[in-house]
């Protein structure tokens, strides 16, 4: 056995998990709870995906991503989107600037989505037009505007938020463009104790400044460092098979999901668990994907990419009851089976 | 405790591992196994008595016994059992259990989050990454945790409940007396009647009925319902004769043979032409709500109401219409046939949305089913029906009844249900209104305001085209038009020569005259 490669392995993964901790206590410091929405955005940000927060406002979903941008470094911008809204107001346009030896030229100003880390608040406000544009950014990694082509620098990270209340006047995301989204992560109302320490925080004169641990270029190297985790093959039957089963009608699929699910999740929900997995095992120590790591990003994978047919919504049924019924009823490839 | 080979040997330990937690498996199926299959397995033994007690019945009714020893049985009864379970033992020795399931049983029970089937895995591929290497080398102290705590072999509490299945065999045993019994007990009681015959052929008989007197009267018992099947000029008639009334209900069922040697008129009506009653009877002028099908037994004919049977009969049929009542009152489109539904063009389907009537409407619907089919037999075979009783529809578009008493609003087949305004959209022609009863989730009848006019087409005297002729006077003031230079002076031009021409005809024609 070669020592020279464990161990370059293994410093991988300790800088990895070192840098990770980082992150996330500096976030804290700035952020009372939600310790599963800021894992979630930072696993998200190590897997090179996007995320989408789901939450009514005052829970702090700004700031988290504002906390995230300065403690790595990274260019941010949030953009409101309203109805009125075009494509050109977040890409950039043209404009005609005067020269300085006189005279006028056209100069592209770029607009608040060249970037790397974008909050979208209230996306599903913006008109299809608008959210087309961002959904573009968000894939490609690169924007169009009229003849120009404009590379997004990486780490490019978006995360766009929903407000679950007002959906009046809205335009919801469809399913293909959803789908784009590695995680759904629901933001919740903090517990009592946390609010006597928002309130100590933010109503007092002390001010808490975030302080740079790491950069873009570092986190495009821990990129790298997740891509390599590799995947044994049960537990990659295991994400498929947990995919296959939140589409009605397959081998896979349990009776509730047969019942009360129009459209179940795509590939893509299988590329999310996975690299997403590949980073929690990181952060656990572990130099690869295990069916645990499968399970526990479940939910926040799966549950924008499950469709509830009219049954099913007249019933109550949530994406996140039919993710738990998947997951008791989906067996881990050699989990021992019973005759 | 598992036994690790000496040397420190990554995939040998492995392999330890990997037997020690297929046994494990294999033992663990076996168990669940036989815990799932026994109950049934201990049913099966069930099988060969009452077989064996059918065999012999059949024997007996069919009168040709067949000998079958007890012992025989005895020694058959667990072989559904053994069958049973000795296909799925063939089905689960064919599942052994895999190596990665073994190792899985490790991880899952100790927490290893899959780092001995990681390892296992990573171990059979040629050039593993670094990362690859790393997992395997992680699995090492997960290995060796496995090796100390060997896995315990839970027995758990079984799940097969003894006292209860125990009476299983109990119960087979006694199936099995009572199967060698029996032909013992009706030899017994041959030989008492006729010694000389032989125990088999007395086995082999059916048994005897009971005796049967078609002549004894059957005692009526209090509170019965009175049949309406048998006329009273037909009981009357066998009463006088000592006859006993066979369409009671409570008859004794072997009076029934009498009843069966009556003449069988079957379902059509025409065979019930020869009993068709008078249509002079106070019960017939009632209307008929209620089924389509036609009584056809004569048993069932009606007799002469009583009051006090009346309150039973409505009850019935009034619960019998509260079902009707109950129906999905999808009515839309089926019109407002209102009337009997004794038409014979009509279904059951389209009696449903009948109404239940008011109180002061009493409907017995077999009485009046079988006066109406009296009296369609008398006219000879099946006749529209003739009388609607229901009162007509009420079409007061006043809107809200409010808490109006319309005693004889019942246009539509609600129970009782007030007809509801339609306000100013029933005005309007052409428009469907649906008629939302409340309580109701449908809408009902929808029903349509049209005209009954058909369009006439209007004469319209065509204007002929005729020449106007020349202008004989004036034509007043025409707005002037700006011309161009051009053609002012052509324009002028002309109407100088016309003047001109105008004025040499004239001075031509003057000296003539």
């Amino acid at each position: 056995m070669n020592n020279k490669a464990p161990k370059t392995a293994a410093t991988q993964a300790a800088e990895f998990r070192t840098t990770f901790d980082k992150i996330k206590t500096e976030i804290s410091r700035i952020m009372v709870g939600q310790e599963e929405v800021i894992d979630g955005v930072l696993t998200a940000l190590m897997a090179g995906g996007h995320v989408l927060l789901e939450g009514v406002p005052g829970l702090g979903k700004t700031m988290l991503i504002r906390s995230l941008g300065e403690a790595l470094d990274l260019k941010f911008s949030r953009i409101q989107f309203t109805p009125d809204m075009m494509p050109a107001d977040i890409q950039g346009t043209s404009i005609l600037v005067e020269k300085d030896r006189g005279g006028q030229e056209v100069r592209f100003r770029e607009g608040p989505l060249v970037s790397s880390l974008v909050l979208a608040d209230e996306i599903n406000r913006a008109t299809p037009k608008t959210q087309s544009a961002l959904l573009e950014a968000m894939q490609e990694k690169q924007l169009t505007v009229g003849t120009r082509t404009i590379k997004l620098e990486e780490p490019y990270c978006v995360m766009a938020t929903q407000n679950p209340i007002e959906q009046e006047g809205t335009y919801p995301l469809p399913e293909a463009q959803l789908d784009r989204f590695l995680f759904k992560l629901v933001v919740g109302y903090p517990t009592e104790s946390e609010y006597h320490d928002i309130l100590n925080r933010t109503t007092t004169s002390e001010q808490i400044e975030i302080q740079k641990v790491s950069t873009g270029s570092r986190i495009n190297q821990l990129r790298n460092v997740v891509r390599s985790v590799p995947v044994p093959e049960h537990v990659q039957g295991y994400a498929i098979r947990l995919v296959m089963a939140t589409q009605p009608g397959s081998e896979y699929a349990p009776s509730p999901v047969n019942e009360f699910v129009m459209l179940g999740s795509s590939p893509r929900g299988a590329q999310s668990l996975l690299l997403a997995g590949k980073v929690r095992a990181l952060v656990a120590g572990r130099f690869a994907v295990s069916c645990d790591d499968v399970r526990d990003i479940a939910k926040s994978s799966l549950r924008h990419r499950i469709m509830v047919n009219f049954h099913g919504i007249s019933e109550g049924i949530t994406p996140d009851r039919l993710i738990e019924a998947v997951l008791s009823e989906v067996n881990q490839p050699n989990a021992p089976a019973v005759a | 405790m598992i036994e690790m080979p000496p040397e420190s040997d990554f995939a040998a330990s492995l392999d330890a591992l990997a037997s020690a937690g297929e046994r494990w498996v294999w033992k663990s199926r076996l168990r669940e196994g036989i815990r799932a299959r026994a109950p049934k397995g201990i049913v099966l033994l069930l099988v060969m008595p009452v077989l064996a007690i059918v065999i012999t019945a059949l024997g007996w009714i069919t009168g040709q016994p067949w000998k079958l020893p007890v012992a025989v049985v005895v020694l058959l009864c667990p072989v559904p059992t053994a069958l049973y379970l000795g296909w799925h033992l063939i089905q689960f020795w064919r599942k052994q259990p895999t190596r990665l399931e073994g190792l899985a049983v490790f991880d899952e029970k100790l927490g290893l989050k899959d780092r001995l089937q990681t390892a296992d895995e990573f171990l059979a591929v040629e050039k593993p990454t670094p990362f690859m290497e790393a997992a395997i080398e992680d699995a090492w102290p997960a290995m060796e945790k496995a090796s100390q705590q060997p896995l315990d072999w839970d027995r758990g509490k079984p799940r097969i409940e003894f006292r209860r299945w125990s009476a299983v065999p109990m119960a087979a045993i006694v199936l099995l007396v009572i199967g060698a019994l029996l032909p013992v007990s009706s030899r017994t009681k041959a030989a008492a009647e006729k010694p000389e015959l032989k125990p088999v052929e007395l086995a082999a008989r059916p048994p005897l009925p009971p005796e049967i007197n078609p002549r004894t009267p059957v005692q009526e018992t209090k509170n019965t319902p009175e049949p309406k099947a048998e006329r009273p000029e037909e009981r009357t008639r066998k009463e006088a004769k000592g006859e006993p009334a066979p369409s009671k209900i409570n008859e004794n069922p072997s009076s029934r043979l009498s009843g069966r040697e009556k003449l069988s008129l079957g379902t059509s009506e025409g065979g019930q032409t020869s009993q068709a009653t008078s249509s002079g009877r106070a019960s017939q002028s009632r209307g008929m709500p209620g089924s389509q099908a036609p009584s056809s037994l004569p048993e069932n004919r009606p007799e002469v109401k009583k009051k006090d049977e009346q309150p039973e009969k409505e009850k019935t049929s009034e619960t019998r219409r509260k079902k009707v009542v109950d129906q999905s009152s999808a009515t839309a489109g089926r019109g407002s046939s209102s009337g009997s539904s004794r038409n014979p063009a009509s279904t059951d389907w389209s009696s449903k949305d009948r109404t239940e009537a008011a109180d002061n409407e009493a409907f017995d619907q077999e009485e009046d089913v079988d006066d109406e089919q009296s009296e369609s037999e008398a006219r000879g075979g099946l006749q529209p029906n003739l009388r609607d009783r229901r009162p007509p529809v009420n079409r007061d578009l006043s809107i809200g009844f409010g808490n109006r008493s319309t005693p004889d609003s019942n246009g539509r087949g609600g129970p009782g249900q007030r007809k509801k305004s339609r306000g100013v959209a029933s005005l309007v022609l052409g428009v469907p209104v649906p008629d939302h009863v409340k309580g109701q989730p449908n809408p009902g009848r929808v029903k349509i305001n049209q005209e009954r006019v058909q369009p006439q087409g209007e004469e319209i005297p065509r204007g002929t085209a005729e020449d106007r002729g020349r202008r004989s006077s004036p034509a007043g003031h025409l707005s002037e038009r700006t011309l161009d230079a051009s053609m002012r002076h052509i324009v002028r031009e002309y109407f100088l020569k016309t003047r001109a021409s105008d004025a040499q005809s004239t001075l031509t024609e003057t000296p003539t005259n």
